[in-house]
Formats: structure tokens, sequence, C-alpha cells
């Protein structure tokens, strides 16, 4: 009812603006002809409320941006999203946080855990119908090492060498043991090695030129179930099915998808009400979902996906140099206050680690929100004196509309203690362009961290090691020795419960130095189109089981099938 | 010409004006392209690629003969060829601009002669109100409003996008579909361009409608349109032979302005309605600092611009006897 | 004269908005309901409210009244078209008068060509390469439009400046002694004064507009500060539930560039007729 009180009085004001409009338009006989052909043909506009899939069978769904599709490169959720969809690995990520084997079929781990042979499957064939083998394993992550980028991180300095016994089956040496490195190889996808090096361009690697990196930016190499039909970069990426996929497909899976890289909250409304769009992307405003649960057929799911909220600080750069200054910042933020109006769904965070991820330390110490204690804090800080000379920028990625409620509302709390904040809003790129050094970083970020397999170490490490500064997930510009050799430790650990350990560890180590403030522990909302698709990992939510995703594997499209 | 020539100088200036400033911001450009985590001799190697370690005025000669040729370099945003991007987005532009001018001309002179035949009545009056609030109002809001009341509460208009034809031909979306014959696309194409085309026209038709209007009726009170009458003429033969033509000619210069104001709003009217275009592209350039995108699009643009003043001129020329004369003389 | 000017019902209506949006501007904080809303302000409780007794236009999703949010843009818009023009009026005819003055001297075509590159780029292209150059912010908005306003008037007064300056009295008077400088504020500057007039009005409304096509593109005032261009952008995003977050603000923007037109267009009517 109070919908329609609110359209009621749109109604009236907009009386004056409409009739002044339909005046204009409606003056000529030519625009009536325009609007009587446009009705009849587009389908969509025939019945808008009309849900059966698309008659194509390709999914859409949004992301904030289009992927970078190469295996060395791409890491974001777009990216993610496209690439488990384009490539095989040797090890598939299950819902409930296992691990089982994909192209590989067993393995054996030597006594001092260094040392991982595969056997792989023979029967998977790439998408120019080469066959998968050894070779193509031994080149991907050789490749993926060199060049650097991606998800790189997790074996770099890890995997000393990987050699090809004989056609399928493949070696690793690893140079320190590296507890999660099954859960770690969902990330290794495996390229063509031939394909790859038939497209070789100029370029800065030596004897294998650009590594492929300016053909494989368009172009994929894979076996994975689906196959890149066309990337416009900034605009959608459309993949196919690959039909002769080796492990088959359900008969109603998606006969290709589109990522669509654009996720304007009225074009993502206004494409899922007009069933132009299966799955939204999760950094939909919480009025969006609000006005997308309320479309008949779609639901939103929420999933406790692992994600933290957080505000990377930077600790070198001053005020936020101080620690009585970033402890002073934890306590101005209101966790609870945000999660009660503004982000439904989202929990305080307990320390740096989600509370859904294996390894989340139940005893870490937070900071609650007091602005007499902000104030204590800081009247310790070597600032003090002088705060209005060191206003702070708060960074908010402009993809993220949702975000700059909290960028305001740390804002207007911080104007209480005495911190002038300025709010700023930066496209993702930016953002991602000026952490890769300390002289453009800014002060603080809000970034949502995600898990890029199901346990601690993974935040941990592309958050808090040293070794990740510079890429947007550790801009703190922090090289603290102790939390580097917990996580250092704690990954080098095969036994899980010591493990854990080191992890407890380093996140009570986290929140005492305050790289960054985890905020919210943040819900992965995607509104879908429930009357007509089947989609794994929600109906696991409904059914009360675990889902537990590993980034981009929500969008595995072999989990999704169209109803009639 | 001489006027083309100091338009090309100045394009010029600007791009030597927005280079520097681009090189001399913090960041590394090699880095950028590269990553964070890309080992360093690779960096180096790629520095030395894109010719970093030279002198600024190196750089830019390279960078200038790179754009003869038609390289603008890489674009930050997509990661791949500027010269790439404008490929893929500028057709859309133009198609849309294009729709924009088609509306402006039709509705804007509809909308003037309508005025001058009812001269003083109260259809002239809601038009020159109409018209009035057309000038006053900015694009962007004319975008909203139309979204809002089309989109939404009314919605028989796609509200987002473009329709894709493929495979592209020319990249035009209407075109490409009537290549192909296929005309429940080409319908369907031009549905898309209704509610952003219109909104971008609006301040143009307004602005149309009234300088028509002023000329016509200031051409009511010459002589031979007197003595048109007092010959007994047919009403809406004067009104169009004797009163239409020679009135038509302000209104063609205002159009060639109004052409370049296009391709500005469309920056604001292209992200509004989520338009796949060069001036959207443009935006985000903007809000990413990405300068061989920015740099590329105000070239395009500025030649846009020049073309368009150019094609302005020319038409003058052939409606006015007396300027094809002087022209003449001056050549 | 104000006879004149009052025979036009429209320029009246214009004449009454100007003067209510500047007495507004200046008292905007003892005038809305809520002045704290325009700063660092959040309430979400209060959320996304419908217009009501208790938010006469709505709040946003911040929780901030739409209204005071408005009348305080529309402070920010009015002091940023004044700025503008302010410093491109007199520095654009500035260069006008003495471009126009020392005809085909080096000066005239140095300053001629100046203006020439700064349009042949369409203005709002311009003014958003200008911005995005500097760190988005209400000064760098300020610099950018201005940077590119004052060509027009130079032009606006250069044909002017030039016609007059070969007439027969000038020439006359620069024999007799006349400094030149005496010549171009005394004789030829009042005789461009009713164009330049007309003009300045007329460009406060395009000032406006110009300055909220920025704000929409988030290149303008930064928050909390409000903008109106920015409140549209703002809002548009959560249409058509949310309309009160960009319909209001798109109106004020309308009916603020109205005013300033309509004015402008009563000037220049009071000045044709005089000159008649």
């Amino acid at each position: 009812m109070i919908v329609d009180r609110k359209i009621k009085l749109l109604s009236i004001v907009l009386l004056g603006l409409f009739l002044f409009s339909t005046a204009l338009i409606g003056c000529g006989p030519v625009d009536d002809d325009e609007i009587d052909v446009g009705d009849p043909v587009d389908p969509v506009v025939e019945d808008p409320d009309e849900a059966r899939p698309p008659e194509d069978r390709i999914l859409r769904y949004t992301m904030a941006n289009t992927p970078q599709i190469d295996p060395a490169r791409g890491s974001d959720h777009a990216s993610a999203s496209a690439l488990v969809n384009l490539y095989d690995t040797l090890m598939y990520p299950n819902y409930d946080g296992t691990i089982e084997p994909h192209v590989a079929t067993d393995w054996d781990v030597s006594e001092d855990g260094l040392t991982y042979t595969f056997n792989l499957r023979d029967d998977v064939v790439f998408h120019n119908g080469d066959n998968l083998t050894a070779h193509d394993v031994v080149f991907s992550m050789e490749r993926l090492l060199t060049v650097g980028e991606g998800y790189a991180y997790l074996f770099t300095g890890r995997v000393e060498q990987v050699t090809a016994l004989d056609e399928y089956t493949v070696e690793f040496q690893l140079s320190e043991t590296f507890g999660p490195f099954l859960a770690a190889l969902v990330r290794l996808y495996i390229v063509n090695k031939d394909l790859v090096l038939d497209n070789i361009d100029d370029g800065a690697y030596g004897d294998m030129g650009d590594y492929g990196t300016e053909w494989l930016r368009d172009n994929d190499a894979g076996s994975g179930p689906y196959m890149v039909r066309e990337l416009l970069h900034g605009e959608h990426f459309i993949a196919d099915k690959y039909d002769d996929y080796w492990s088959g497909f359900e008969p109603n899976n998606p006969e290709g998808f589109k990522l669509i890289g654009s996720n304007e909250p009225v074009t993502v409304r206004t494409l899922i009400a007009r069933r132009e769009l299966e799955i939204s992307d999760e950094y939909q405003p919480a009025e969006n979902y609000q006005a997308m649960a309320d479309i008949e057929g779609v639901e939103v799911a929420e999933f406790a996906s692992g994600k933290i909220l957080q505000l990377t600080l930077h600790n070198q750069k001053p005020p936020t140099d101080c620690i009585h200054f970033r402890r002073a910042m934890a306590h101005i933020i209101d966790y609870e206050g945000l999660t009660e109006h503004a982000f439904p769904g989202a929990l305080p965070a307990q320390g740096p680690v989600s509370t859904a991820l294996p390894g989340h330390y139940a005893n870490v110490t937070v900071y609650e929100h007091s602005i007499e204690k902000a104030q204590e804090e800081l009247q310790q800080s070597q600032y003090y004196d002088e705060l209005d000379n060191y206003p702070i920028d708060v960074v908010w990625v402009s993809e993220t509309p949702d975000r700059e409620k909290l960028a305001l509302d740390v804002q207007a709390k911080a104007v209480a203690a005495g911190i002038q904040v300025n709010v700023v809003r930066t496209p993702w790129v930016s953002l991602v362009e000026q952490v890769s050094s300390p002289e453009t970083t800014p002060h603080a970020a809000i970034v949502l961290m995600p898990p890029h397999y199901g346990e601690a170490g993974s935040l941990l490490e592309s958050g808090f090691h040293s070794d990740s500064l510079g890429t947007w997930e550790n801009m703190s510009w922090r090289d603290d020795e102790a939390i580097d050799s917990y996580i250092n430790q704690a990954l080098s650990t095969v036994d899980r419960d010591e493990r854990f350990q080191r992890y407890y560890e380093a996140q009570e180590r986290i929140m005492e130095v305050l790289p960054a403030i985890p905020v919210l522990d943040e819900p992965e909302k995607h509104a879908y189109q429930k009357a007509y698709m089947a989609w794994e990992p929600a109906e696991r939510l409904e059914r009360g089981e675990m889902v537990l995703p590993v980034v981009g594997y929500m969008f595995y499209m072999k989990n999704i099938e169209f109803i009639e | 010409m001489k006027r083309t020539l100091w338009s090309v100088a100045a394009l010029i200036g600007l791009s030597i004006l927005i280079f520097s400033l681009s090189r001399m911001l913090p960041g590394d450009p090699a880095r950028m392209a590269l990553g964070p985590r890309a080992p360093e001799y690779v960096v180096e190697e790629l520095r030395v690629e894109m010719r970093l370690d030279q002198p600024l005025h190196i750089q830019y000669g390279y960078w200038a003969s790179g754009v003869v040729r038609g390289d603008f370099g890489r674009s930050l945003m997509t990661r791949r060829a500027v010269s790439q991007d404008i490929r893929a987005y500028l057709p859309a532009t133009i198609e849309l601009v294009i729709f924009a001018a088609t509306v402006q001309v039709i509705f804007g002179i509809a909308l003037g002669v309508l005025s001058t035949m009812y001269n003083g009545r109260w259809v002239d009056n809601i038009i020159r109100i109409v018209a009035y609030l057309g000038i006053v109002t900015p694009a962007f809001v004319f975008g909203v409003i139309f979204l809002l009341i089309f989109g939404y509460l009314w919605p028989i208009l796609p509200a987002a996008g473009r329709l894709s034809v493929e495979p592209a031909i020319t990249g035009m979306t209407t075109v490409d579909s009537l290549l192909k014959g296929d005309f429940s696309s080409f319908f369907r194409a031009i549905s898309h361009f209704i509610l952003p085309g219109t909104a971008l026209a609006m301040n143009g038709v307004a602005q149309l409608a009234r300088v028509t209007r002023s000329s016509m009726v200031d051409n009511l009170k010459s002589d031979y349109v007197d003595m048109a009458f007092s010959q007994g003429l047919n009403e809406s033969k004067i009104m169009f032979k004797y009163l239409l033509r020679p009135s038509l000619i302000p209104s063609v210069s205002m159009m060639a302005m109004q052409f370049a104001i296009l391709f500005s709003n469309a920056f604001l009217v292209e992200l509004i309605f989520n338009w796949p275009g060069l001036s959207r592209y443009g935006v985000n350039a903007m809000l990413y600092k990405d300068f061989n995108a920015i740099i590329a699009v105000v070239l395009v643009l500025g030649i846009v611009f020049i073309i368009a003043n150019i094609l302005a001129d020319t038409i003058i020329a052939l409606l006015d006897p007396r300027i094809r004369l002087q022209a003449g003389k001056g050549a | 004269m104000w006879y004149k000017f009052s025979r036009s019902k429209l320029s009246v209506i214009g004449l009454f908005i100007v003067v209510s949006v500047i007495l507004l501007a200046i008292f905007a904080p003892f005038i809305v309901p809520y002045p704290l809303h325009a700063g660092a302000y959040t309430d979400f409780a209060n959320a996304n409210q419908a217009p009501s007794a208790e938010f006469l236009m709505g709040s946003d999703n911040i929780g901030r009244d739409i209204l005071s949010r408005i009348v305080f843009g529309l402070r920010s818009a009015i002091t940023m078209s004044l700025f503008v023009l302010a410093i491109s009026v007199p520095f654009g005819v500035f260069m006008g008068l003495i471009a126009g003055y020392f005809q085909r001297s080096l000066i005239d075509s140095v300053i001629t060509r100046i203006t020439d590159i700064f349009l042949s780029v369409p203005p709002l292209v311009l003014a958003l390469v200008i911005a995005s150059l500097l760190e988005p912010s209400l000064r760098n908005a300020m610099l950018a439009i201005t940077i590119m306003w004052w060509p027009w008037y130079t032009r606006l007064v250069y044909g002017q400046a030039s016609s007059i300056s070969r007439l027969d009295f000038v020439r006359a008077s620069e024999l007799s002694g006349v400094k030149w400088w005496n010549l171009l504020f005394k004789e030829i500057l009042p005789n461009c004064v009713s164009p330049i007039l007309t003009k300045v009005t007329l460009d406060m409304g395009l000032v406006i507009i110009i300055a909220s096509s920025l704000a929409f593109v988030g290149l303008g005032e930064q928050p909390p500060a409000p903008a109106l261009g920015n409140m549209v952008a703002d809002g548009a995003k959560y249409m058509p539930e949310q309309w009160w977050m960009t319909i209001f603000p798109a109106l004020a923007i309308m009916i603020v560039v109205l005013g300033f037109n309509l004015l402008g267009d009563g000037i220049r009517d009071l000045y044709s007729m005089e000159d008649k």
C-alpha cells in the first residue's frame, strides 16, 4: 500500500512534466508510428511479467566489470567467474568446502610433503581438439609464475619445479610445505601449450615473447565446459557451450552465458524486471535488492560467502601511520548501527576472517563503537594537537554504491571525534592502479575481501602478507614480520589443527596493529530468476546446506539449469 | 579553410597539454600495464619499450607519429588499443547523434512552422513555453525524467542499452539490420533510440523551433511575402516556398552548432541510458584518468566538430546565393 | 526603466525566481528545516522516506532531508556561477578589448588563436577534461569552467572593439595624445556593456547547467556537501521507487536556469528597446 501512496504522490508531482513532455512528443504523427512498431516487435515489451527462460538459453549475469580472461592475470570476481567456465583445473572445490579430483584422477604426496604427483585423465580435450597432457599443466604453471599476476601469488615461492613424468603424470616439487596446496590448485587453470605457443607476439618475456598475453586477452586456450565467443572490454563477455566437454552436460544447462560488465543499479533492476538478466551481481544497494525481491518470480539469495567488508588503512602515511589513530578509527565505526539499517543481513565483523570461513578465530579482539574510546586513543596519538591538519581520504569504489553509506557514516562519526574525513569516490580500475605504490595509495579504502580458496589462510595471505603489498587486497603498506611469519608458518603446516592455531595468532596480531579495520561480515547477495532456473548454490542454501563458494564457482554454469 | 587549419592547430595544442599533464602525474604506466606482482625485469623491459625512459618531447613525438598512423596507445581501462575501443564505441554515438539530429530537424522545424502558422494564438504560446523549458533544461535532466516516465511509470520503451545486431557490419545497429534486411531488428533498434535520442534532442528541438519561428515571423513582414499573398497564392504554398525556405538559413547554421552540442550532451545522456557509445567511454576514461583514451576521445570529437562546421558552411552556401557569391569572390 | 521591464510578465517572473533563489542561498542555514543534513550526517533509520510533513521533499538513502540539501545545493551553484563569471568576464572582456584595439598586431593574433583553441572543442567536453585532469572538487570544477568560459567574452567584445577602434573619432583622439587604455575603457568598453550584461545574466543559468553536468558525473562538489547534479545522479540509481531523490533536484536546476534565462531575455529586450 505504501507503494500506492508513493506512486500517487509521484503522479501528482509529475503531472506537469508529463503534460509538457507528451505535448512535445505527441505533436508529430511520426512519433506514434515509432511507438506502435516498437511495441509488438520487442518480445520483452510484449509481456514483461512473464517469467520464462530466454529463447537462446544463454544465461546472463552482471558484474562490476568485464573479466580478464587470461588465467595468468584475472583474479577478481568477474574474471574468476569466466575462468572457471573456460578452463579446467586439477581439483574442483565443492560447495561444502571439500575438494575433489577433476582433471587429476589421483595423487601421491611424498613423506616430506614436498613432492606431489598427479595422474591425469586422458580424455580431456581442449576446445581446438588437442588432448590435455601433463606438458600443458607444466606450461600453465610456468606461465602463471612468470607473468606473476592473477592467482600466481598462491604458488610463487612455493612451487619450485613442475615436471611431466609422462603424458599423463605430472609432478610438483615444492620448496616448502604448503598445507592448502590441493585447495590452491583450483586456481591453476590449464592452458593449451601448443595453442599459446602458436600465438606468441613480441614481448618482454625473452624466449616466450609476450607469453601469449596479447592473444589470451581476448581468446581462450582452455578445455572447460564453455568457450569464448566474444569479449568486448567494458561491455560484455559471451561464451558458448563446448558440446564435447569430457564430463558432459545436463540437458538444461545454459547453451552459453553472457557476463554484462556493468552494474548500474537502474539497469540491473530493469533487466531483471524484463527477464533479460538471470543473476545480478553482488554489489547492488540494499534498496535495489529490496525492489528486485518484490518482482514476481525473483528471489534474493544471501550467501555466507566468507567475505569481509573492511577499511584498509595506509600504515605508512600520516596520520594513519599512528597505531593510536588507527585504533581511534576502529572505535569510530558504528558496527551495530550499520548492520541495523544500512546493511541488512550483514553482521559486525569478528576479526579479519569471516566466521563462515574455516580457520576463523572465535576469541579475536574486536573494537566497539565508542567515540569516547576513540578520543582516548587519539589523545595518545602524536597527531592529537593538529588533527585539523591531517584530514584523511576514505575511498569507496564507485561501482559499489552501497559502500558510500559506510564512507559517509565513517565521516559523520569521525567529525564527532575531531577527525576530518574526505569521502572519495574512485573507479575500481583507478584504485587498483593507485594502490600499486605507497605514494598514491589513499589513507583508507573500503574493500570487500574474498577468500580465494576455502580457508582462512587464503584471505590472510592475499590480504595481510607483505608479499601481497601493492595489490588492492593489501594496500596497507604494512610490512609486519610477525604477521608474515604466522602466515608462513601456518601455510607450511600440513596438520590442520596446528595450522589453524597459527591462523588464530595471525588474526590476533592483525587486530592488534590494524593494517585494516574489519567492518562487516557481509553476505553475498544475488537476485536471480527463481521462477525459471535451478541454481545449485541457491538451492543448497534453501535446503539449509552449507554453501561456501570459492570465488567464481557460484557462476559455474554446469550447476545451473533452466526450468520451463 | 583558415578556420579549419586553426582548429587543427588547436587540437594539436590540446593534445600536447593533456599528454604532458598525463606524463607528469605520479604513476608508472609500465607497472600499471603489467600489474603489481609482475617481475621487475619485465616491467623494466616494458618501460623501455614504451619509451618512458626518454625525455617528454621525444615521447610526444613517438606518440604523435603513432596517432597519425591511427595508434593512440593502450587504454588503461579496457587494456586494449584505444583505436580498437574507438572503433567499437564511435558508431553507437554517431548513430545516436544522427538520430537526435533527425528528431531535432523534424520536430524543431515542424514546431517552428506550427508556431508561425498560429502566430499569437494559444498553439503558438504553448509551443513557445515548451521551447523555453526545453532550452533551460539540461539534457541529463530530460534523460532522467524520460527514464522515469517511459521506462518505469508507463514502460513502453526500452530504458537502457542498445540492441546488438550480429554480426556487426558498420557497428550501427539500424544500418546493420537494414543491410541484412532484418526489419524486425531494425524497428527494435529504433525503439532503443527513442528515449536517449529524444532526451538528447530536446534542447536542439527547442532552439530550432525558436529560431525557425523568429526568422519566419520576420520574413512574414517582408515585401515578397506580402506580394505573394496579394497575388492570392495558396497559403500553404506561401508558407513553404516563400517563407520556410529563406528562413531556414539561420536554422541550418544553428544546426551546426547543435551538432557539436549533441556530442557534448551525449556525454551525460549515454551515461544515463547505459548507451555503449564513445561519450560514455570518454566519461569513464576521465573518471579513470585513462589519458590515452581521453586524448583520443577529445581528438575524435574535435575532428567531428571540424567536419560538422565545414558541412554547415557548405550547406549554408548552397542555401544562400549571396554567401555563395561572396565565397566565390573570396577564393 | 522598471516600468518598461515590468511590462513583460515573464521578465518579472524571472526576476522573482532569481531574487528568491539568491535570498534562499544567502539565508540557507536559517531557512531550511535540517541545516545539518547538508554536512557530514547520516541517519539510516530515516532513509528513503517519501515526501511527508517531516521531510517535505522526502529523504535520501542516507536519511538526509532532500529539501535542505537542495537549498544548500542551490547556494553552491549560485556561488559557483558568480565566481566563474566574476573572473572570466573581466578577463575575457579585457582580452577582447585589447585584441580588438590592436588589430592585426601580434597580441591580436595570439589572443585570437588562443580563443580559437578553446572554442574548437565543445565546451562541456573541455570542462569535463580539465576537471578530470585535476582532483575532483568544487574549486577545480570552478577553475575548469572559468578556463573555458572567458573566450566567449573575448569573442563577443572583439568584434565590437575592433569596429569601434576603426572609427574616426577614436583614431583622432589617439592622434591627439589620448592614451590607448583611456580609449579602451572610456570609449570602447561602454559600448559593449549591453551585450555583456545580457550575456552575463543568461550565462548564470548556463554555468549552472555546466556545473551541474560536471557534478552529475561526479567532478563537482564532493560529498557530503550537496551538489544538484550529483543529487540527480545519485537519485537516478533508486528510480522509480525513490523518485523524489532525483526529481526534486532536477526540478530545482530547471527552475533556477529558467529564472536566469527569463531575466536575461528581459534585460536584452530592455536594451534593444532603448536602442530603438
